[in-house]
């Protein structure tokens, strides 16, 4: 018989049960609170989207972004040359204070104004009458000039926010606005919209479908400029080449936002879909209750993410521009103004009618949707393929194609393939520069930008839906 | 009672289990095999992380994946790569997975403290868990499994990271759990199944190879265990287990398939014996015969 020692395994299994001095102090289980087996109540998952906000909003890298998309959209926005400044500010106070609409009497006003060269120093604001006749000058505030003048035997008293940088003289200021508004005709009235018609009909000779479309297209567009001849669009003051870098820079200011926008929507709705995963968390929450229900409130709070993200880059961009730029004189003249031109070549005809800051602002709002677009373009990847970086690098694969295909197709002139090459997001982002215009070869039909992103966002709401299905059977290996 | 029902499933194009049959009632079941044996996808196909290419899972007659929520509302789950959020503190981490468990706010923070104490952790409740050891993180794993009271507690490597004493806690925990309850648990610690489990489920090449109490697993080796002088050389058959130490000497467990001639005689106090004693086999005997030693 073996006389060796007890064997390990039958003293250790002596020993069960009894290595735990705190076992009597502690309740059990059960004793706290009932079970909440399967529950009853339905479990609404968008309940969650809070917390998933939170968890975005937790990620350091998505801080990062905005803050440097902010400070560039700050500086894009204030440093700008003071002479543009001083140029658009002082069109923009004659435009208030004698009329936004040039013509025979405007330019009559404008020559009545007497200006002297104003030493763009001191802290007083000084404005208000003078008295008749005096033609004396105000002094200035910090970066204020104003001009008096007299016109009968009233005193006119321009107010203009000039930089003190500025080394154009309020002469000059002058010279070159009257310069722009001199003789100035409706040029709408003259217009004539056929040829621009005959030569895109030209261009899709021989495509009966393309030709009937764009027939009807620019039918509309010759109605267009018949209703902004005669209700004088044309003669708005938005200044011409006083005003155009201005109106050039907000262009490419919005153009880098979308830019931003979209990047950053792509970024939070990958980190919000495929967060769990790389936190190692997706094992257990796709096991719990809620489950791949939680896609739900991921899919929102990427959603939401992205359009607190735009509103934050626009307050960027919008606030500084509106600290640096008097806009009451120029954003109320129609973008139709003979001063607006499409690159140079023909009006600015919008397919309704419509303010500079009016257009400016439904720029933003498309702007906008867009980029919601590209969070659900996100959202659908991110539910098949589950890799944050992997995502967004096929998002950004994605929009490359699309460039290169719209690209391509115009090289090869092919509109079809343009035009379905271009119903997406990023083929109304390449149209940015003339958005709610005829927009030529690029569309075949009016409000293209408008149609094609409200039938992005339907057809990308499909397509998340089916994705979200396609998950709810997916194995999450 | 869950069953699974025919069970197969490939991934990557291999087959990891086939055709598995299994009855889960109450009590605790420890799944025992090695790794890539296919602990971790029963455990995933059991909470609807993975789908079966053919067979069922039933929870009383019904396809656990046409329940969906009523299903997963039953079950707890510690996965074996355990994941957490670095700034939640545990409290947070339990409210979230309570609430994702659709558990009502009455009470919860009652119960909240009672499982962080019952893992030892109401000293960190408040803390970051990016502050944690692995042996706290696993605990907190552990806590969050029970935190909805699940009638199904479904453990991948539980005691993964804990030291001893917590083993033991976790051992009193489970027993405490299971008694009207389902606990299924897989482990590389055969110790621990041997003392909580009930019934152990062996798989191996993808199909169960054994499901009995441990004590008829390790009735199935009677006889054939046995501890041999270090020296002795290995023939027929016969197979190295492990090695024991008795102070200074060692001596070989070994699986001989024959019986062998034991030692007589009681040899001297302190001294070994000086050739074969049968021992009476244990779970990790049983592991190793059977996987490979």
């Amino acid at each position: 018989m073996s006389a060796l020692p007890l064997q390990p395994e039958a003293r250790w299994a002596r020993q069960r049960h009894t290595d735990d001095p705190d076992n009597d102090s502690r309740k059990s289980i059960a004793e706290v609170s009932p079970r909440n087996s399967s529950g009853t109540a339905h479990l609404h998952p968008l309940r969650f989207t809070g917390t998933e906000l939170v968890k975005i909003a937790r990620l350091p890298l998505v801080w990062a972004f905005i803050a440097v998309f902010a400070m560039v959209n700050l500086m894009l926005a204030a440093t700008v040359p003071a002479n543009t400044v001083a140029l658009h500010n002082y069109a923009s106070a004659v435009a208030v204070t004698i009329g936004g609409k040039v013509g025979p009497d405007f330019s009559r006003k404008l020559a009545r104004v007497n200006t002297t060269d104003i030493s763009k120093s001191g802290n007083a604001d000084v404005t208000g009458d003078t008295g008749a006749g005096d033609g004396s000058t105000a002094a200035d505030a910090l970066g204020t000039s104003s001009a008096q003048s007299v016109v009968g035997h009233a005193t006119i008293v321009i107010n203009a926010q000039i930089p003190t940088d500025s080394t154009l003289t309020t002469d000059e200021l002058h010279r070159q606005l009257t310069a722009v508004t001199k003789g100035t005709t409706n040029t709408l009235a003259s217009y004539d919209p056929s040829n621009l018609r005959e030569a895109i009909l030209t261009q899709v000779d021989g495509d009966p479908v393309a030709t009937w479309l764009m027939r009807h297209k620019y039918d509309a567009y010759a109605a267009r400029v018949t209703h902004l001849a005669a209700t004088g669009a044309a003669m708005d003051l938005a200044a011409g080449t006083v005003t155009d870098d201005t109106l050039l820079h907000w262009f490419r200011m919005t153009g880098y936002l979308f830019f931003e926008t979209c990047a950053l929507a792509v970024l939070l709705m990958a980190l919000a879909l495929g967060s769990e995963r790389t936190s190692g968390t997706e094992q257990l929450l796709m096991a719990t209750r809620t489950g791949r229900r939680l896609a739900a409130p991921k899919i929102a709070a990427g959603l939401i993410a992205s359009a607190v993200a735009y509103l934050l880059l626009v307050a960027a961009i919008v606030g500084p521009y509106l600290m640096v730029f008097d806009v009451r004189g120029v954003w109320s003249a129609s973008v139709s103004s003979q001063f607006n031109t499409v690159f140079g070549q023909q009006p600015f005809i919008t397919w309704w009618d419509l303010t500079i800051g009016q257009y400016l602002f439904v720029r933003l709002a498309l702007g906008l949707v867009i980029t919601l677009c590209f969070a659900l373009f996100t959202a659908v990847l991110g539910l098949l393929i589950r890799n944050t970086f992997a995502v967004a690098g096929c998002a950004g694969v994605a929009v490359l194609l699309a460039i290169g295909l719209v690209s391509a197709a115009h090289s090869l002139g092919l509109p079809w393939l343009a035009w379905v090459g271009g119903f997406n997001p990023v083929g109304v982002l390449l149209l940015r520069e003339q958005w709610f215009t005829e927009l030529g070869l690029d569309a075949p039909t009016a409000f293209w930008e408008t149609g094609v992103t409200v039938c992005s966002l339907v057809y990308l709401s499909a397509f998340v839906r089916l994705a979200r299905r396609s998950f709810n059977r997916k194995d999450l290996k | 009672m869950l069953t699974v029902d025919n069970v197969s499933k490939k991934l990557s194009g291999e087959t990891i289990l086939h055709d598995i049959n299994l009855e889960f009632d109450h009590g605790v079941y420890g799944l025992l095999a090695p790794n890539g044996a296919g602990k971790t996808t029963l455990m995933k196909l059991m909470t609807t992380l993975l789908f079966p290419d053919s067979g069922a899972i039933r929870l009383d007659g019904e396809d656990i994946t046409a329940l969906g929520e009523r299903y997963r509302g039953q079950i707890g789950y510690l996965p074996q790569d355990f994941g957490y959020y670095p700034n939640y503190t545990p409290r947070q981490f339990l409210r979230y997975i309570a609430a994702l468990q659709g558990m009502p706010r009455a009470g919860l923070d009652e119960r909240i403290n009672t499982l962080l104490d019952m893992v030892g952790l109401a000293d960190s409740a408040n803390k970051r868990m990016r502050t944690f050891s692995g042996g706290m993180i696993q605990r907190v794993g552990i806590a969050q499994a029970l935190v909805h009271d699940p009638r199904i507690l479904i453990l991948d490597e539980p005691t993964a990271g804990l030291d001893p004493k917590e083993r033991v806690r976790f051992r009193n925990i489970i027993h405490s759990f299971a008694a009207n309850r389902i606990v299924i648990l897989s482990t590389h610690i055969v110790s621990d199944l041997e003392t909580i489990a009930g019934h152990i489920v062996m798989l191996r090449d993808g199909t169960v190879f054994a499901n009995a109490a441990p004590a008829v697993i390790c009735k199935s080796m009677e006889g054939r265990i046995y501890e041999v002088p270090a020296g002795m050389p290995l023939t027929g058959g016969q197979r190295l287990l492990s090695e024991v130490q008795y102070g200074g000497v060692t001596r070989l467990r070994i699986y001989s398939p024959t019986p062998l001639a034991e030692a007589v005689g009681v040899p001297a106090p302190g001294l070994a014996p000086t050739g074969p004693v049968m021992v009476a086999p244990n779970l990790e005997d049983a592991f190793l015969v059977i996987y490979g030693g």
